[in-house]
């Protein structure tokens, strides 16, 4: 078993393990221009298609809320025989317009008590999609393109590429040996989830051998030492060497 | 001679499938019979009724409803995040391919052999599928997700199956549709054919727009849920399948804001459809999209 061992120690000259750490994405994903309008017509075509609201069905005859609901939501023009109707003669069924799409309007704390506080019946804002660090363009922060996968690349002797460790342990798996490495490398405790023990990739600069494994940053405070940086595909393409990021571009993810 | 005007004019007409009376005066088809070998729907083929002619994803159909209304983040998560991570995970390069329990033919000793039916599977009644290894193309994937609501009471209560069907379109979207129970169970006081609660089976953006209500909203918010066994509630084929009792069905969102309006819930069976070749695949890919698990410690052993 000894010998084993040493035959295989023997032969860690010039390996080494480059950890590809992602943080995944946070939104959804950034639409284009057509996909937006697309999306946006599909949206408004549904409204215009769907049934009538069953009012009498969500709020209940003689309740408070019933109440609220009617006082919110103006009823449609209803027709009378002899009457001009310059925006077309109304067509009405179960009290809904059926030429266009039915507007509702959701009674809110805010507009029937005024002055009352917010709650949650009041609208619901989304928080925006770009942080400060967006607008600084700080690399160095996780917050930063919330909607893409970012890979760290650390800068070593003046060349951007992964994080690499020289594998010397014989007797420990690969992706213990890179997480280990990579938890020394950072002063702060990581909770890291490596995909596989199986390398994705290995790269053959010259005669050293690098083996590459994916981890994913569940969580975390992350600084290091050394200059770092969090960032996305193209970005990482332009950042890197070319040679380099040939053979790891097909890793990276587009989105 | 009636009968030659009549022909004459029948002649001179299109003939609808619809009727066969062209003119008002004569009531006989002189125009022979089509005897159709297919089952044909008449009012479909009437030109009142052009709107039910046509797929319900055509816009032309009378039950058009644009489905593509929104981006699909469950989806694109799966795509863009899981399929790749899932693919290293699966990966194995000693992978042989096992094969499944299939029927045995017949040693071919007797010449009734010849056309007798195949043999069953040893120690299985139903033949099961070879394990492949994983590529991109047969990646674990949520295929659909059938959701059961039997209602025990219904056939005290006849308009809880109502309720049940209700209670389902609320919290998915999707109408579904009712169940009726299959036999007598004179204990229960269940005749065949009542019933007893209704049945809906999600695909695409309605499974999507589900599974991320249930595992963001709903699941994590049920005390009595500690997370899905590791080791039951498959069917050995990669489906899994678990339950919520009536009270876990009050967290979903769409029942929690009008609780007056539900004075009775029922709780309801999942079973979620993969194309995953094992259960414990199955499992892989449900932990990936968010459904929390037991420690393996917690989980009981298999029987």
């Amino acid at each position: 078993m000894s010998s084993l061992t040493r035959n295989i120690s023997s032969e860690l000259k010039n390996v080494y393990s480059s950890i590809l750490l992602a943080r995944a994405p946070i939104v959804s994903r950034d639409l284009n221009e057509f996909e937006e309008a697309y999306y946006k017509y599909q949206t408004e075509l549904e409204k215009r298609l769907m049934w009538t609201f069953p009012s009498y069905f969500y709020f209940k005859k003689g309740s408070l809320s019933e109440r609220n609901f009617v006082k919110a939501n103006k009823g449609p023009v209803s027709r009378v025989p002899d009457v001009f109707y310059p925006k077309g003669v109304p067509e009405i069924r179960h009290n809904r317009e059926r030429r266009s799409k039915q507007e509702l309007v959701i009674p809110t704390q805010k507009s029937m008590v005024p002055g009352a506080q917010d709650s949650f019946t009041d609208e619901i804002r989304a928080n925006p999609r770009t942080t400060e660090a967006d607008e600084k363009n700080d690399t160095r922060s996780l917050e930063r393109k919330l909607s893409r996968t970012l890979y760290l690349v650390v800068n070593s002797g003046g060349v951007w590429k992964l994080p690499t460790f020289a594998v010397t342990d014989a007797t420990q798996p690969l992706h213990v040996q890179t997480v280990q490495h990579t938890q020394q490398m950072c002063p702060h405790r990581l909770n890291i989830q490596t995909v596989s023990h199986y390398p994705v990739a290995v790269l053959r600069p010259a005669d050293r051998r690098e083996y590459v494994v994916l981890s994913h940053l569940i969580a975390g405070r992350f600084a290091l030492a050394d200059e770092y940086a969090w960032l996305a595909r193209e970005e990482l393409a332009s950042r890197v060497e070319p040679a380099y990021f040939a053979s790891i571009g097909h890793l990276l993810s587009a989105v | 001679m009636t009968g030659v005007v009549s022909f004459q004019f029948a002649k001179q007409f299109a003939r609808t499938f619809s009727s066969a009376e062209v003119l008002n005066k004569c009531k006989i088809s002189i125009v022979k019979p089509v005897h159709h070998l297919v089952p044909i729907s008449k009012a479909k083929l009437s030109k009142r009724f052009e709107g039910l002619k046509y797929e319900k994803t055509d816009i032309r159909s009378v039950g058009f409803r644009p489905v593509e209304t929104e981006p699909d983040r469950f989806n694109d998560y799966y795509e863009n995040t899981l399929k790749p991570n899932l693919l290293l995970m699966t990966f194995d390069d000693g992978f042989e391919v096992i094969e499944g329990k299939k029927r045995r033919s017949w040693d071919g000793s007797s010449s009734y052999h010849i056309h007798r039916e195949k043999k069953k599977p040893k120690g299985v009644v139903v033949p099961t599928r070879d394990i492949t290894p994983y590529t991109i193309d047969n990646l674990p994937k949520i295929e659909s997700l059938v959701i059961n609501c039997y209602a025990n009471e219904s056939s005290q209560f006849p308009n809880h199956p109502i309720v049940a069907q209700l209670l389902l379109q609320q919290i998915t979207n999707v109408r579904p549709r009712k169940i009726y129970s299959r036999s007598d169970v004179v204990t229960w006081k269940i005749r065949r054919n009542t019933p007893m609660g209704a049945k809906v089976e999600l695909k695409g953006k309605y499974l999507s727009q589900f599974l991320s209500t249930l595992t963001e909203l709903v699941l994590p918010r049920v005390r009595s849920f500690n997370g899905l066994d590791n080791k039951k509630g498959g069917d050995r084929s990669g489906n899994i399948s678990f339950g919520l009792t009536s009270e876990d069905v009050r967290y979903f969102p769409e029942i929690e804001a009008n609780q007056d309006l539900w004075p009775v819930v029922f709780g309801m069976n999942f079973n979620i459809i993969t194309s995953a070749q094992t259960d414990n695949d199955a499992r892989l890919l449900l932990s990936g999209l968010g459904f929390p698990f037991k420690k393996i410690a917690e989980s009981q052993p298999t029987a």
